[in-house]
């Protein structure tokens, strides 16, 4: 089909806002009389509230009250899987940060003073902090109902013959470590009440929709009187989908009858927000000695920490993707989620699939090394193609285009190879090079489980078109791509849609922004909407020329007869003409539900996703093997989108990816206790990123808007495990265990002694 | 977080800070000099320090000169790194120190961040340190009952440590200008290419007479490594007299390594950096030589 607006790099909706600084963030937002809210947060990681005192920090200069469990009016639990998490912890805490109290006061000075004023004993219990020991019968119980969260059992064809079919069979561990998201924005909101007694929650958010329901059930009101309003947000990568400043806001709001703020401090934000799942990994993989992959077993163990938060999501997509895109007739994986008194892990950019990318990426290295194949065409030899089987089960009909990732990626891989071999001889001593190639797939929205989108597009008398949307659109450019998609369909240029976004009071549910979801369900969703409205105006022109309906179009912001281009009626008199003189209501209303079954307790077996997004990345890099440093000089990801709606915001999204991809490997690592801010958290900065060349497939998925699936997640699951693979063919030496930083090289090539000669 | 409640002077002139300084000690207060603020305001925030007076020193001229005085360069304390990197005086008589403060964090730290600043706050792992060893430079300190003059290797006592007076006021920097003969390099050593604290930092000037093939002085300084930042002689030693060679390098390497191990003790980190500071002590004399 051709497209006028769909494939368009057009401007970021927004954008002048955002640069010029008009745009408000939540922390920007502040209302005469605003109190200033904190938290007074458990000082250890496990243990029994005794006692809590707040009379001495309410008696503080400017301080007007400080809450507790008691004063929380509904239920105080939260978690958008497992209702786990209390707002403010009564008689347990599960971690080193649980909330205990609220201070409202007048200033942050205030604030400050009361927390140091409130008192807690706390009867300390024995906490667990690794996961496997969580698990053993003697370990200490974080929740009353153990510490086995959940367990994923995926079981395809039979792994012991799998195995005995194949003539190498590898087994590895592989471990992944905590992460911060990182976002450049804070958690921030501003609450308050208006005269009805609707409580307004302006918030930092992905997921405003879910917000507001846990809201109600926290407040124990009628939803109608919470209304979630998302603010310009700085980035969410997960870490945005929980509940963070908004129960407090709204019970402070609740209760004083006040306008309020917070805005978490960096150290708070790192401290007390979801973090990314560590986990560990046991993969056996088995392959013929031509190369055919015969089977994968695979145990994982991820952490949770104190609360479940997405861990059910992370255990079951890691599991779901164990394989890589590859088809394989035996398949076996156990995945457990465990609590243990570890800051909790949630939602964050990928969901277990960039850990376990990096497991079955540098087994399918592995074994390509030791089968003597070169690893880029044992993957094209392995890799799914239409019709291939999942480990679930699922047949993929359309839309497969790791293929043609790995075929693009090729040329690029080789004049690699090539050059690193030229220059083996002329680089300085103690300094290598190396290429490396990883695959990724990725299912688009939540896995085996409903997830719906809707939208609404109204068309007034002047003619003026706005579309509702309930997306959250966190810098990720969703209002963008929501926009072009309906443009398209209504013939208009983009500039012509007025956006309503993200507010649970004029909007519908659009699901959370989260699992790359949101151009495909709900562009779709947005689609479907436009259709609509565009047939009513069709009909409306058909009316005025005369002709059947039928035998109408719409372009470039005019209706016509096909063929007769000469009669055509302007947009806006067509919508003119349907309001004023016909008395209709120019309203579409579209939802998007793709097709999922939940997935077989026991082998879970059955369709967690309708479509995949596919990738391959070659990444070229130096090491000095004195120093240990990595430099990534190049980075090629090849990406199947479906449909790029705005390749520019496509192309981006490939650079963060590779950006955040090599903090993965290379530096990031968030201790408890320890890391409290970017000081010693260290992502990568614009000086470490290497020359990046973007590379955009398009397999056309039947049910997306315009063919498009998703690229927000994929863009960052490649980039790690390439980078991995090239250091091993830099080095000689496979890395297990991220980051792979100073240390970790240095003691790969070396002992403790110099090098000597090497230089 | 809010910041603590202090009393902050922002004075014009050299006397009247001194004198805040001197008063304040006088009536039993805790000051702390403000010069970019790049470490003091992260330690005010996080209460790692108290205070009752801070005196801003970066409004006072005098103190923000780079000028070329007969055989010597003075820099004043509130000169940033942005304007050491930049300076053409700087570059050209004592460029090691240009490419040390072009290391230094980010273009917003660079230009925030001053010579001063970093010398006296006393990070083991400052930029500037190792190469203001290797210059041999002097510190001049000023207070109200007159200056004293120091070099730069008997200004630290350990960690964040110094000789400093609370009621005394770095004042200048004075590089005297290296022998023609000199081949300087600075190395960092970090976990990521910007705003990154040095894991190591070297700075190496040397003398190797190519007619005689012999090193005929070297000076060497090692950041991140000590306590203190030192000149580390036991590696000078073993090249001065001795021809460029593997062998040679290799000894030097190794004293160094074992100096470092001797003045820090074994450490967590020393499995990592005892290897790492032979290896690069090897590259960084290395580089020197070869700059010809």
């Amino acid at each position: 089909m051709r497209t006028k607006v769909v494939g368009q790099r057009v401007k970021r909706v927004g954008i002048r806002e955002k640069v010029t600084g008009e745009a408000k963030f939540a922390a920007d937002l502040d209302l005469p009389g605003a109190l200033i809210l904190k938290v007074f947060r458990s000082p250890v990681a496990h243990g029994l509230v005794r006692r809590l005192e707040t009379a001495k920090a309410e008696a503080v200069d400017g301080v007007i009250r400080v809450f507790t469990a008691k004063d929380i009016p509904g239920e105080n639990l939260f978690g958008i899987i497992n209702k786990d998490q209390p707002v403010l912890a009564e008689q347990k805490v599960r971690f080193q940060g649980d909330a205990l109290a609220l201070v409202a006061a007048e200033t942050e000075m205030a604030a400050e003073e009361a927390l140091k004023a409130i008192e807690v004993d706390i009867e300390e219990l024995p906490p667990v902090f690794d996961p496997e020991e969580a698990l053993s019968p003697e370990a200490p119980a974080v929740h009353e109902g153990g510490n086995l969260l959940f367990h994923r059992k995926i079981v395809k064809g039979d792994v012991a013959k799998g195995f005995e079919a194949s003539d190498m069979v590898l087994e590895e561990t592989y471990e992944t470590n905590m992460l911060e998201h990182a976002y450049i924005e804070p958690e921030a909101g501003m609450a308050y009440r208006e005269e009805d007694g609707t409580l307004i929650i302006m918030v930092t958010t992905q997921n405003p929709h879910a917000d507001q329901a846990q809201l109600v059930s926290i407040l124990n009101l009628p939803p109608e009187k919470v209304r979630v309003i998302q603010t310009e947000t700085g980035g969410g990568f997960g870490g945005k989908l929980d509940l963070s400043v908004q129960p407090f806001l709204a019970l402070a709001a609740y209760h004083l009858n006040r306008p309020v703020r917070m805005v978490y401090s960096r150290e708070e934000s790192f401290q007390v927000t979801a973090k990314r799942h560590p986990l560990r990994i046991r993969m056996k993989t088995g392959a013929t000695r031509d190369g055919r992959l015969m089977a994968v077993e695979a145990e994982i163990l991820a952490d949770t920490g104190a609360y479940a938060s997405y861990g059910i999501a992370v255990a079951t997509r890691a599991a779901v993707h164990a394989t890589g895109p590859y088809e394989v007739p035996h398949v076996k994986v156990d995945s457990r989620v465990v609590y243990t008194n570890n800051p909790w892990s949630g939602a964050m950019r990928g969901f277990g699939v960039p850990q376990i990318a990096i497991a079955h990426e540098s087994q399918m290295d592995k074994l390509a090394v030791r089968l003597g194949l070169d690893p880029l065409e044992f993957r094209l030899k392995n890799a799914f193609t239409v019709g291939s089987v999942t480990p679930t089960g699922q047949t993929l009909s359309a839309s497969v285009g790791i293929r043609e990732t790995l075929k693009r990626a090729r040329p690029y891989y080789e004049t690699y190879l090539r050059e690193v071999e030229d220059a083996k001889h002329t680089l300085p001593q103690g300094i290598c090079r190396g290429v490396g190639v990883a695959s990724m797939w990725y299912g688009i929205g939540n896995t085996g489980h409903p997830n719906p989108s809707s939208a609404q597009l109204e068309v007034d008398a002047k003619g003026q078109v706005t579309l509702f949307t309930g997306a959250a659109d966190i810098g990720q450019g969703s209002d963008t791509v929501l926009v072009q998609i309906a443009a398209e369909i209504l013939g208009l240029p983009y500039e012509r849609i007025r956006l309503v976004r993200a507010d649970t009071i004029l909007t519908t549910d659009a699901g959370a922004t989260s699992a790359s979801r949101q151009t495909y369900i709900s562009g779709r969703a947005v689609m479907e909407a436009a259709k609509r409205v565009r047939q009513i105006l069709l009909e409306t022109a058909a009316h005025v020329c005369g002709v059947p309906d039928s035998v109408m179009t719409c372009r470039d912001g005019f209706f016509f007869p096909q063929y007769r281009e000469f009669q055509r009626i302007p947009f806006e008199e067509v919508a003119r003409q349907a309001v004023e003189e016909r008395g209709t209501t120019v309203r579409g209303e579209g939802d998007f539900n793709p097709e999922t079954t939940s997935l077989d307790p026991e082998t879970g077996q059955g369709i967690p996703y309708t479509t995949y997004a596919f990738a391959s990345q070659v990444s070229l890099v130096e090491v000095d093997l004195v120093t240990g440093q990595v430099n990534v000089l190049k980075a090629v990801s090849v990406h199947d989108v479906g449909k790029a709606v705005n390749p520019a915001n496509v192309e981006g999204q490939i650079f963060s990816g590779v950006a955040m991809g090599i903090g993965m490997g290379l530096f990031e690592q968030f201790y408890p206790g320890r890391t409290k801010s970017f000081d010693t958290y260290l992502i990568p900065t614009a000086m470490d990123m290497p020359e990046t060349i973007p590379v955009i497939v398009e397999v056309p998925e039947p049910t997306g808007p315009f063919g498009a699936k998703g690229v927000g997640e994929p863009a960052l699951i490649p980039t790690a495990p390439a980078i991995l693979n090239a250091i091993h063919q830099a080095t000689g030496a496979w890395i297990n265990r991220i980051p792979a930083d100073l240390e970790t090289i240095r003691g790969l090539t070396s002992s403790s002694e110099s090098h000597g000669p090497m230089l | 977080m809010s910041y603590p409640v202090f009393r902050y002077v922002a004075p014009r002139t050299l006397q009247e800070a001194i004198g805040f300084l001197h008063e304040a000690k006088r009536s039993g207060k805790k000051t702390k000099v403000l010069a970019g603020g790049t470490d003091l305001m992260v330690q005010l925030r996080e209460r790692r320090i108290a205070v009752d007076l801070v005196v801003d020193i970066s409004r006072i001229p005098i103190l923000q000169r780079i000028e070329r005085m007969g055989n010597e360069i003075r820099i004043g304390p509130t000169v940033t790194h942005a304007m050491l990197a930049s300076s053409e005086l700087i570059r050209e008589y004592v460029g090691v120190l240009s490419e040390a403060a072009r290391t230094v964090g980010s273009p917003q730290i660079r230009n925030q961040g001053t010579l001063g600043g970093n010398i006296v706050n006393a990070s083991p792992a400052a930029d500037t340190i190792p190469a203001l060893v290797i210059l041999d430079a002097k510190l001049i300190l000023t207070g109200a009952s007159g200056e004293r003059s120091l070099s730069i290797t008997d200004f630290f006592t350990g960690p964040y440590q110094t000789v400093i007076e609370t009621d005394e006021l770095l004042t200048g920097i004075v590089v005297p200008l290296p022998p023609p003969s000199g081949r300087a390099v600075f190395l960092k050593l970090a976990r990521r290419k910007a705003v990154a604290i040095a894991r190591m930092n070297l700075a190496c000037m040397l003398y190797y007479n190519r007619q005689k093939e012999v090193f005929e002085w070297v000076r060497l300084c090692v950041g991140s490594s000590t306590p203190r930042p030192v000149r580390m002689t036991s590696a000078e030693q073993a090249l001065i007299g001795r021809p460029f060679s593997d062998r040679v390098l290799q000894e030097a390497g190794r004293a160094a390594a074992e100096q470092m191990v001797q003045l820090s003790g074994l450490r967590s980190s020393t499995a990592y950096k005892k290897p790492v500071v032979g290896d690069l002590v090897m590259r960084v004399v290395k580089l020197a030589v070869e700059k010809g």
